[in-house]
């Protein structure tokens, strides 16, 4: 009896058959199934199932009061944990009117764009190494390490940040704290050249990736395409800009 | 001046405090206004930045769907809650913004409420052979696969 990840010959077109791709897959980055309909090595159509990463939280939301569920949202997207974990508290603190102290917001802020930095960094390396280019990837996690390294001291964390209270931060930072984010602001400027060779002007780069999955800009209204892709779309939407939220 | 001021089936249209709760106005429709609705906020530039559901039989007998529509750039956020019966399908608004095809299967997967006209209305999160009739948010929702206790106790 076929089972549900076997190759299946479609039963209309002698050309075409379905394939199974996943969940445990290398370019997956993570648990992803995609039901393929191929053509020879072309897809016809996919079918994404995506519930391998689904984790309840919702229902440990449900069952749990607000402060026992602090420690999820950082769960929610691991690499960008602090962004989550912060944006919890914030919307509680919104809810219930908790002003926050202005070092807090300072904190936060610091703290949150550091952990974005990271995350971009970690596309940007296993982007590159999709692409089949290994260098760019280790040039991205060494960055990204010191930025770990930074968090980790203040909050006691790598991925999974529970920094944030609600009202404000669980630790003070201290003068080496603001020492390794200024040192870290120099350092990774001076990076801004080495990616922009060794990346963004490489015609390998360039090659396999300009002008491949085009959006066409009604997408943006009917799937509300966010963040770096609907930049891409060039609407020049930021939300810290847009739509505030700290300071 | 309301936006859906003109269509039949919109009961009350409420500004809202943003700076405390997120959005700035809350609409109440019935479920015959909804395509209508859903086709003005299209219309009017915004996009279905958010759908779901809550269930609400215990209190009310009824469970409520909860659309959230929103503009690009400094956002208006427009809340339209919708209250069906528990028997009661409501339609599918796949047709007018395709990022409703997966939200209304997540909806579908975890209550158990079902959309008229969806494209493809199965299990999104949970697995294809979960238990028929098993929707895991709902209020009396039991494992069907855990003997003991679900995680957490009710607090």
């Amino acid at each position: 009896m076929a089972s549900r990840f076997d190759v299946v010959q479609d039963t209309e077109s002698r050309d075409t058959y379905y394939l199974n791709m996943g969940p445990q897959h290398p370019s997956t980055h993570g648990v992803l199934r995609l039901k393929l309909h191929m053509d020879g090595e072309t897809i016809l159509s996919v079918e994404p199932v995506i519930g391998y990463g689904h984790r309840a939280h919702e229902k440990m939301a449900e069952n749990r009061d607000y402060l026992k569920f602090l420690p999820n949202p950082s769960r929610v997207d691991y690499i960008s944990g602090m962004i989550y974990n912060i944006g919890y508290c914030q919307a509680i603190e919104r809810a219930m009117g908790i002003e926050v102290p202005e070092r807090a917001e300072y904190i936060r802020i610091i703290a949150n764009e550091l952990n974005r930095i990271s995350s971009h960094l970690l596309w940007l390396g296993t982007f590159l190494l999709d692409l089949g280019a290994f260098t760019p990837f280790l040039y991205a996690f060494d960055d990204r390490e010191k930025i770990l390294d930074i968090l980790d001291r203040v909050t006691g964390s790598r991925l999974t940040y529970c920094y944030g209270r609600f009202g404000g931060v669980v630790l003070d930072v201290d003068d080496i704290f603001l020492k390794n984010v200024a040192d870290f602001c120099t350092y990774f400027k001076d990076r801004f050249e080495i990616y922009t060779n060794l990346v963004i002007d490489n015609v390998i780069f360039q090659e396999r990736s300009v002008g491949i999955g085009i959006f066409e800009q009604d997408l943006v209204q009917k799937y509300g395409v966010s963040g770096p892709a609907l930049r891409a779309m060039g609407h020049a939407y930021d939300v810290r800009k847009d739509e505030p939220y700290g300071i | 001046m309301s936006l859906l001021a003109h269509i039949e089936g919109v009961q009350e249209s409420t500004d809202i405090d943003y700076n405390a709760k997120g959005f700035h106005h809350l609409h109440v429709i019935l479920i015959d206004a909804l395509p209508q609705v859903t086709q003005t906020f299209y219309d009017s530039g915004f996009y279905l930045e958010m759908m779901t559901c809550q269930d609400r039989r215990e209190a009310d007998g009824v469970f409520r769907l909860v659309y959230q529509f929103c503009t690009l750039g400094a956002p208006q956020r427009h809340l339209v809650h919708l209250h069906i019966d528990p028997a009661t399908e409501a339609p599918s608004m796949a047709h007018i913004f395709p990022a409703a095809d997966w939200l209304e299967r997540e909806v579908f997967d975890m209550y158990g409420v079902r959309f008229s006209n969806h494209p493809n209305l199965i299990r999104i999160l949970m697995p294809e052979d979960y238990p028929a009739g098993a929707h895991p948010l709902l209020k009396d929702f039991v494992d069907p696969e855990s003997e003991g206790e679900a995680d957490g106790q009710p607090v």
